[in-house]
């Protein structure tokens, strides 16, 4: 008796909690909304990147015409090839980010969640492509404009500023990525021990 | 995407939600006791459905690749931080009762031992409630096994652990009469 008893109040919960539910038609509209504004994020970034290399290679034209030398050219490549780095890069997380799978079985999802958020030296390797690039970018930028001092300092003097820059955005990243992150991967490596566990 | 396609994809969308509406809910219900916890994992529930409907090509039944959406949007993953994992399961359900009904043992739950054994339940840990959450819905363990990613007879072993256990605390405990 007190089963049933139960089991009626289980069913007016649920018709309970189901008045307060979303009505099915109307989330659809706001779903096709965020999937509209996904792409549209998606494709502002990408255009961002095209802006920019589109300037610089304008910019790159205007040098070569009214020839202002080989320095400049090449600096305003690397800026470009920087640009073209950080859209690959972009894209491919995009893809990454798109890949989540909410229909693998839950060992798979739990895989899959410890490699994403695993911080590998392949991923540092690929970031750092860019930021060389753009580094000889800047530093070729300011050779000329710091032309009296010796070529060596003008060098390094760009590399006082960039590096300490890049090191500083680095540790950020890797902060970030220990408070929200790490915490994921930490969780879904125990669950998957325990999954796997008799 | 064309107007047409994406017609064809809220129909189906619709459709499945309406089929599959009882199952999500009470997926929240075991993950999210309250209320408005409820409506937030629903919500997300509908929005991982209607993100993996392009790739549902029918390999697995509907209801397990709902069943895994569920789960694994309940479980929260993807999200910004893991859930509390609080999975309450509710006290009302016959199949709660019949628990233990099917197995060798001897054991038989009093009607009064529902609520000791609900506690117990919610006890156990994160994974042993998710599968527990599967059983009492009255999935064969062969779905189970596909929802979860281990092989069945693994399944079988690990519930077969998980009532012994029940069983255990159920005689030892308090909750005798």
């Amino acid at each position: 008796m007190e089963v049933i008893m139960k089991t009626n109040d289980m069913n007016n919960n649920l018709s309970h909690a189901n008045e307060s539910l979303p009505d099915t038609e109307l989330f659809t509209s706001k779903l096709k909304k965020e999937d509209e504004y996904n792409l549209n994020i998606s494709k502002s970034f990408f255009w961002i990147y095209i802006g920019f290399i589109g300037l610089y290679s304008i910019m790159m034209i205007v040098n070569i015409i009214f020839d202002r030398g080989f320095i400049r050219m090449f600096s305003q490549i690397f800026f470009i090839l920087s640009f073209v780095s950080f859209i690959l890069i972009f894209r491919y997380n995009l893809k990454i980010y798109k890949k989540i799978d909410y229909t693998l079985p839950l060992s798979e999802m739990l895989s899959a969640v410890v490699k994403r958020y695993q911080l590998r030296l392949g991923h540092f390797l690929i970031i750092l492509i860019p930021i060389i690039l753009m580094d000889a970018g800047l530093t070729l930028t300011f050779y000329e404009d710091l032309s009296p001092m010796n070529p060596l300092y003008r060098v390094l003097i760009v590399q006082v500023f960039y590096i300490p820059i890049m090191v500083i955005s680095a540790l950020i990243g890797i902060l970030i990525w220990r408070k929200k992150q790490k915490p994921l991967k930490d969780r879904a490596i125990q669950l998957l021990e325990e999954l796997e566990s008799f | 995407m064309t107007k047409e396609s994406m017609q064809k994809k809220e129909e189906r969308f619709n459709l499945i939600v309406k089929e599959n509406h009882q199952k999500i809910l009470k997926i929240c219900k075991y993950y999210a006791p309250a209320n408005e916890d409820q409506k937030d994992i629903y919500q997300e529930i509908l929005v991982n459905i209607w993100k993996s409907l392009e790739n549902f090509r029918g390999e697995a039944q509907e209801s397990t690749w709902i069943y895994r959406i569920a789960l694994n949007t309940a479980m929260g993953f993807a999200g910004k931080e893991f859930r509390r994992m609080r999975i309450v399961i509710d006290g009302g359900e016959k199949n709660l009762y019949n628990l233990f009904s099917e197995d060798d043992s001897d054991y038989k739950l009093k009607e009064n031992q529902i609520n000791q054994l609900q506690d117990q339940l919610n006890q156990l840990s994160v994974i042993d409630k998710a599968i527990m959450s599967l059983v009492l819905e009255d999935l064969s363990m062969k779905e189970i096994s596909e929802i979860i990613g281990i092989t069945e007879p693994n399944v079988r072993v690990k519930v077969h652990r998980i009532k012994e256990i029940l069983r255990e605390k159920m005689n030892g405990g308090n909750y005798e009469n």
